[in-house]
């Protein structure tokens, strides 16, 4: 069955892109939203198994809609793709739970990568 | 840029519609002996900005220019201003023709 | 005030690191030369803008705030946005044929990711934080977006900081710019890093 993703971004040109990379490997986009208020009702709706997530979105952003997200269903996986590579900004969001973190622009490749290692986390090894 | 200037004496008169316009005219008497008497106007631009605090500021401009050509009786032949684009203008000093154009509109003889 | 070298060579390298991120989001080599970094009278910076003033273009505008603040402002001429559009697309060049929601959207993301990549390189060289706003994207004469971009930094003030950058983007031979107006004030304390 093929997994369903939201995708979040204030950028049309960003959705259509992500849409296209995610069809063509085989996943279904159930929804597109362009702000975190969107994001959280479609994510209510739709039920999707994973959502990728702008951070810098008008009325709320990225990392407030991950934050709200993730209150409302703990099992949540959320990869933020995202042009900010800060110190404070990628503690905050792997703080609050990310699965994964991407920055653009961005090579194909690394996003399906980071959908796939979060769809399927591989079992950690432990020791007995 | 601005409606009225910070003092009497700023760095730059002509930043301001008060101080730029009482510059123009005093260089207008003093090097062609033209005075206020001797002028009409036609007013162009003043629409607003994209964002910020500054939004309405090109109507604040306009007022000001509306406002100070009247205190010196200087009558205001004809005027375009307003919107939320720019403005381009070709004066024709022979003729007293503007050619006005707004971004996205046609081509306006005032 | 006049502005510091370390700023200047950090803004510098900024620059380097924004035209490799044009490159890769394009698919497309994209040159860079800084055209000037200093403060400049007010007067001199539109007068240099008027010369091109009446030209059309789409532009992208912004701010970064946190520790610092500075406005970004990206311009391209609206014919060359739609190359600009069908490159992101990865699409055969012509395909975009009119300006539109999807160029506006192109243009605002390539502002984003320049003004993202600017944000990121002064937050690793100063250890500060600074983020982008939500870009907002125009379609209009190049004076009229320039005058709005330089307002706010010369309401207050006869004189800005200006950073002007243009890039090429080779493959399509097509200019396009980037400017930066650092506010004064908030660099202040970034003078004497140490």
């Amino acid at each position: 069955m093929k997994a369903k993703i939201l995708i979040v971004d204030d950028a049309s040109i960003m959705r259509k892109i992500l849409k296209n990379i995610l069809v063509s490997n085989g996943y279904d986009v159930v929804g597109e939203a362009s702000n975190g208020q969107e994001a959280l009702e479609l994510y209510k709706k739709l039920k999707p198994d994973l959502v990728t997530m702008d951070i810098v979105m008008p009325q709320v952003n990225g990392i407030q809609a991950l934050k709200t997200i993730l209150d409302y269903d703990k099992n949540a996986k959320v990869i933020m793709i995202s042009v900010i590579d800060q110190r404070h900004a990628l503690k905050e969001v792997i703080d609050a739970g990310a699965c994964d973190f991407i920055l653009k622009p961005f090579e194909n490749e690394r996003i399906i990568s980071a959908i796939e290692d979060c769809l399927h986390p591989k079992a950690k090894d432990t020791k007995e | 840029m601005l409606p009225s200037a910070p003092n009497k004496k700023p760095g730059k008169p002509a930043k301001y519609a008060d101080t730029g316009i009482k510059e123009v005219l005093q260089v207008m008497m003093k090097e062609y002996d033209i005075t206020c008497s001797n002028l009409k106007a036609k007013i162009f631009g003043g629409a607003k900005m994209k964002s910020g605090a500054a939004y309405d500021i090109g109507q604040k401009n306009a007022d000001k220019v509306r406002e100070i050509l009247k205190y010196k009786g200087i009558q205001i032949l004809n005027e375009k201003v307003g919107g939320e684009h720019g403005y381009k203008i070709e004066f024709d000093i022979s003729t007293g023709i503007v050619n006005c154009r707004v971004f996205g509109q046609k081509e306006e003889q005032y | 005030m006049e502005i510091n070298r370390f700023i200047e060579m950090v803004v510098k390298q900024s620059i380097d690191r924004a035209s490799q991120v044009l490159s890769k989001t394009l698919r497309a080599g994209a040159k860079i030369e800084l055209e000037s970094i200093s403060a400049v009278d007010i007067s001199q910076a539109t007068e240099r803008m008027m010369a091109e003033g009446d030209k059309e273009v789409m532009g992208c505008m912004l701010d970064l705030g946190g520790d610092i603040r500075c406005k970004f402002l990206f311009v391209i001429s609206s014919k060359d946005a739609l190359i600009f559009t069908d490159l992101m697309l990865r699409n055969k060049l012509g395909t975009t044929e009119k300006l539109g929601q999807v160029s506006e959207s192109a243009i605002q993301e390539v502002g984003n990711i320049l003004s993202g990549c600017i944000s990121n390189s002064f937050s690793k060289d100063f250890d500060i934080s600074v983020m982008p706003s939500v870009p907002i994207v125009f379609t209009d004469f190049l004076g009229g977006i320039f005058s709005n971009f330089i307002f706010e930094g010369s309401e207050q003030e006869d004189s800005i900081w200006l950073v002007q950058a243009k890039f090429l983007v080779v493959k399509v031979q097509i200019e396009c710019e980037m400017f930066l107006i650092p506010h004064t004030q908030s660099f202040f304390h970034l003078q004497n890093p140490i």
